[in-house]
């Protein structure tokens, strides 16, 4: 008796949870998964077409291995930057240094403003030819660079922005730092550990809980990126920075595809499960929890 | 136990699946929807005067969206507020920004059903519109509302119509020209003329380099290179970049010709090295700072921008007609139609809309005011108005005036597909960056045309 | 000495990443007062010549709508997304971290597999979805969802934080007579008040940067969000003003901003707390 009561107790607060994701997004997807087998606009009537959107991705769209391969060269570029960064800067605040607040401040800031659209703005004007990042190269006497311009650098200029915005990762970095305990630091120096031995023996390997939910989420958060190309380099130049997201909006909205478009975003979702799934496999290999690792 | 919640699941799977069914037979439904609301609008309009009366009286809001620089809109937002004053009961939302996300913004909104009463369409889009439905009124039945004796009503069929289903009314008269610098050009020696070839064009580019490396004859707009390669074919061989039947119409000796030009445009310093144009590929001259800052001599482009260009340009400005090569089978030089207003066919006050559209075309006030900010204004009576008061720009009227005298064959709908010319400005591109050599782009570029045709083919 | 040295050493360097993270942002407000040359030409953060009218001709806009409109939509769009996060999330944590029922394994999988599911897949149907419902141009796609916990983000951390409370002051509070109801009010409730300024912080913050799906949602220009007044005040203008861009964009960035500064401590934890997100 009491055993039901409990049980419905709880459904009833997991209910608005349930209602939720039933419309919002178990319905989305699935339905994404059929729309990706037809053939439809926003104004012309559904047809059922199987696999030729697969087919016509695969085997005929220029652009869709080029923006895959785009996509993908960005995830390596940004995640790792981003987090290696983010972990050698937490590095350093842990140690007792004085203003440790402050510079924790500082560099969290520019993660707070996130893709918006005032830092796209920024991030074009201080890249472009004759903006602050080559004047100040200038001083350098390092020749100006086409930060945006040129097909091989665009893409690593977005994935600059990434990299600006470690300050997220690094507070997580942070957090987990401290809990690292300081007896086992403190045991291995006893026992003759030089600073760097203590750090790839003792304290990375305890991170590493903290830099595999990282890697995931930030892995994820690449794939999906939308506002940086479409709002600074439009995926220009020569499709160099044609990031997947980019491409699924315009076939979507501009070129009116949406069945195509829903084909495009399932590959999407099984690059990013394929990824995923890798890192989860991996995992046992470099991953090291403390309590056994249940989740 | 177990059972139950598989067959929970199986539920939830079977019910979304029947939902997103539902989605999608609601959707033929709508769009059957616009078709009756055409339908409907055709009867009400023809019973005449009583309606307006009516019109009147209730209180109505109307949405206008248009495109444009700030020239338009503070003309444009003026001429709303002009016609609220005459009639209270109306009031005008309006819906503006640039050029360049316009179309995107526009299938959005269709498709929602959410777009404005008057929407301002691009001739490039109607073809694409009209293979989707009746999305607008046809102007044919609102001749009693709107007065278009002034209209020049081929040239509007020839842009705004598939048969005898007129999407718009066309606004103004748009040529395509050269727009330049007249101290740039006198300064290194360059005589602008109406007779200038593609030759005439590299000479002075190689010409203009060989004084000043910093300095670059001509720039093209990220669509512009589209206009003059189209504009090169017809004057090659007559042909539309896509024939009616959906074939190329060009052949591979043809295209390579095209992209060897560009290249040499490219090399000779013509025109600047694509990586440094590329933050300015979609806006225009007024926002380019290498041409406010003098560095650029000739910039192509549409009659229509020219006052934007004007006003943000601190130095002389004047114009010459497009070049033709010799022997041209076609002169090709663009002329079309600057803009079509048209009424959406699920506005709730067609009439109202249709007054407004009125008012903006043909009351002197309205035409004193907004002017050619939308090109040399198609209706003959409102141009002859502007003409007397002596308030075209002159360098609209002349370019819209050397335009005429080599107005190309019209552009069909095929050549005009959002990706048909993604495809060409990918190639360009890729010749542009040098990455490509002009045969190899051409191959390939009819090759893929011909994949993609094979797909859009209705 | 050699200590003092590295110390120094480090200091510096940390003041350079200082400098290079902070640069961008103090330059956006200093190109708020300058000249459109200047803009283009000069390194320094102080102008030569100071332009005062930016945030006041920045803020009249190009046309029918000022700033004003853009803000106070901002506002309507994300307040009430932001409340209703909280208060749906809250008690559907409660439920996954307090309660053992049937399915609970396979629901919480699905709150986690929901967090890596990429917009793209379900933007299109959804917007097919709020087109049917008539949701579209309003804010309600980003509202009701709210309501019914759909971003399982917050579901999530507010889960790892009550899984942190001990159950004995459950426990107790059921001695006391009080329902599941009450216990998460007057106990979970006043002990997750960290967790839930955090959820408060973060949605605030990811709404108010939110531009892909306003984009697709909202039509008209009257109720526009910030993001979309900013990147329209890209296109509109011909003579683009620059420092009346940069105005409004450092206006953008000052409530998330302010927030931030005023709840660092929660920000912190807030993020702790998940071992997740970045």
């Amino acid at each position: 008796m009491k055993k039901n009561d409990h049980q419905a107790v709880a459904y009833l607060f997991i209910m608005p949870w349930i209602i939720g994701f039933l419309v919002f997004q178990l319905y989305p997807f699935i339905a994404s998964l059929i729309y990706s087998f037809t053939d439809f606009s926003l104004l012309k009537s559904m047809k059922f077409i199987g696999l030729r959107n697969y087919i016509q991705m695969f085997t005929r769209d220029r652009v869709f291995f080029k923006s895959l391969w785009a996509t993908i060269k960005y995830v390596i570029i940004a995640v790792p930057g981003k987090l290696v960064f983010a972990l050698l800067i937490a590095m350093i605040l842990n140690m007792k240094l004085r203003w440790i607040n402050f510079f924790r401040t500082i560099y969290y800031l520019p993660s707070i403003l996130g893709g918006s659209v005032a830092i796209s703005i920024l991030w074009k004007f201080l890249f472009s030819k004759t903006g602050t990042v080559n004047t100040l190269l200038a001083h350098f006497y390092i020749p100006a660079q086409d930060w945006l311009g040129n097909p091989n650098l665009a893409l690593v200029t977005m994935g600059l922005l990434v990299v600006w915005q470690f300050g997220s990762s690094m507070v997580l970095f942070l957090a987990a730092l401290k809990n690292v305990p300081s007896e086992l630091c403190e045991a291995a120096r006893v026992d003759g550990a030089g600073r760097i031995r203590t750090f790839f023996n003792i304290t990375l390997p305890l991170l590493t809980p903290t830099i595999f939910f990282n890697l995931i989420m930030q892995m994820i958060n690449a794939f999906k990126e939308f506002n940086a190309p479409f709002l600074i380099t439009k995926g220009g130049p020569l499709n160099s920075t044609y990031l997947y997201g980019m491409m699924v909006y315009e076939n979507a909205f501009l070129h009116s595809k949406m069945g195509y478009a829903s084909a495009q975003s399932w590959i999407l979702f099984l690059l990013i499960l394929i990824f995923t799934a890798f890192t989860f496999k991996s995992s046992p290999y470099w991953t090291f929890y403390e309590d056994g690792g249940e989740y | 136990m177990r059972k139950r919640l598989k067959r929970a699941v199986t539920l939830l799977l079977a019910a979304s699946m029947t939902a997103g069914l539902a989605a999608c037979t609601q959707n033929d439904s709508k769009t059957d929807r616009t078709a009756a609301g055409t339908n409907q609008e055709q009867k009400t309009e023809s019973s005449g005067n009583p309606q307006n009366e009516t019109a009147k009286e209730e209180k109505v809001t109307i949405r206008f969206s248009w495109w444009g620089s700030d020239t338009r809109h503070e003309a444009t937002l003026k001429v709303m507020d002009m016609y609220m004053q005459k009639h209270p009961n109306v009031t005008i939302e309006g819906e503006y920004g640039a050029f360049d996300s316009f179309y995107q913004k526009l299938q959005t909104q269709l498709g929602g059903g959410t777009e404005p009463d008057i929407i301002s369409v691009d001739y490039k889009w109607v073809s694409d519109l009209t293979a989707q439905g009746n999305l607008f009124v046809n102007m044919n039945d609102l001749s009693e509302r709107i007065d278009m004796s002034g209209i020049d009503m081929d040239f509007a069929k020839i842009y705004g119509a598939k048969g005898d289903y007129l999407i718009g009314l066309p606004v103004g008269v748009n040529g395509m020209g050269y727009l330049y610098n007249i101290d740039l050009l006198n300064q290194y020696g360059i005589e602008p003329s109406d007779n200038w070839t593609w030759d005439t064009l590299l000479e002075n580019g190689k010409k203009l380099q060989e004084q000043t490396s910093d300095k670059h004859l001509l720039y093209n707009h990220a669509d512009h290179w589209v206009y003059m390669m189209k504009a090169m074919l017809k004057q090659m061989n007559g042909n539309n970049l896509v024939l009616d039947d959906y074939t190329p119409g060009f052949s591979v000796e043809e295209m390579t010709r095209i992209f060897s030009y560009e290249r040499q445009l490219v090399e000779s310093g013509t025109v600047p090295p694509f990586a440094e144009g590329v933050l300015y590929e979609t806006v225009y001259a007024d926002q380019n700072p290498n041409w406010l800052n003098q560095d650029l001599g000739i910039f192509p482009t549409s009659s229509s921008l020219v006052p934007g260009i004007a006003k943000a340009s601190n130095f002389e400005l004047s114009t010459f007609r497009y070049p033709v090569m010799e022997n041209a089978v076609n002169p090709g030089i663009l002329v079309t139609p600057s803009v079509f207003f048209t009424i959406s066919a699920n506005s709730k006050y067609p009439e109202a809309a249709a007054d407004f559209i009125n008012y903006m075309l043909n009351d002197s006030e309205a035409i004193a005011v907004l002017k050619d900010t939308r090109g040399i204004p198609a209706n003959d009576s409102a141009k002859q108005q502007l003409v007397d008061a002596g308030v075209i720009d002159n360098k609209v009227s002349a370019m819209v005036s050397q335009a005429l005298t080599g107005a190309g064959a019209a552009e069909n709908g095929p050549s005009l597909n959002s990706e048909v010319l993604v495809l060409l400005k990918d190639y360009v591109q890729e010749v542009g960056y040098l990455q490509m050599t002009p045969e190899d782009a051409a191959e390939e570029f009819r090759m893929e045309l011909v994949s993609l045709l094979d797909t859009i083919k209705p | 000495m050699k200590r003092k040295r590295r110390l120094t050493i480090t200091y510096m360097m940390l003041s350079l990443i200082g400098i290079v993270m902070i640069y961008p942002l103090l330059w956006m407000v200093s190109a708020s007062f300058k000249t459109n040359r200047e803009i283009f030409s000069s390194l320094s953060l102080i102008p030569t010549e100071i332009l005062w009218n930016g945030y006041s001709k920045g803020w009249q806009g190009s046309g029918q709508y000022t700033f004003a409109t853009y803000f106070s939509n901002t506002f309507y769009m994300v307040l009430p997304t932001v409340l209703l996060t909280v208060v749906s999330s809250l008690p559907v944590a409660y439920g996954f971290a307090r309660f053992r029922f049937r399915g609970k394994n396979i629901m919480f999988t699905l709150v986690i597999a929901s967090l890596m599911l990429p917009t793209e897949v379900i933007i299109i149907p959804r917007y097919m979805l709020f087109n049917k419902l008539g949701w579209l141009n309003t804010y309600l796609p980003f509202i009701i969802p709210a309501a019914f916990a759909t971003y399982s983000f917050f579901i999530f951390m507010l889960i790892q934080f009550i899984r942190g409370i001990p159950r004995e002051l459950d426990e107790a509070a059921r001695i006391d007579g009080c329902g599941p109801w009450g216990t998460l009010i007057n106990i979970i409730l006043p002990l997750c008040k960290p967790a839930l300024v955090s959820c408060v912080i973060f949605q605030f913050v990811w709404r108010w940067n939110d531009f892909l799906n306003p984009l697709i949602y909202i039509s008209s220009v009257k109720k526009y969000p910030m993001s979309l007044a900013l990147r329209m005040a890209l296109d509109v203008t011909d003579t683009i003003n620059w420092n009346q861009t940069m105005a409004m964009s450092v206006l953008a960035m000052v409530p998330p901003i302010l927030l931030f500064f005023l709840c660092q401590k929660y920000f912190v934890e807030g993020v702790a707390s998940t071992g997740i997100k970045g």
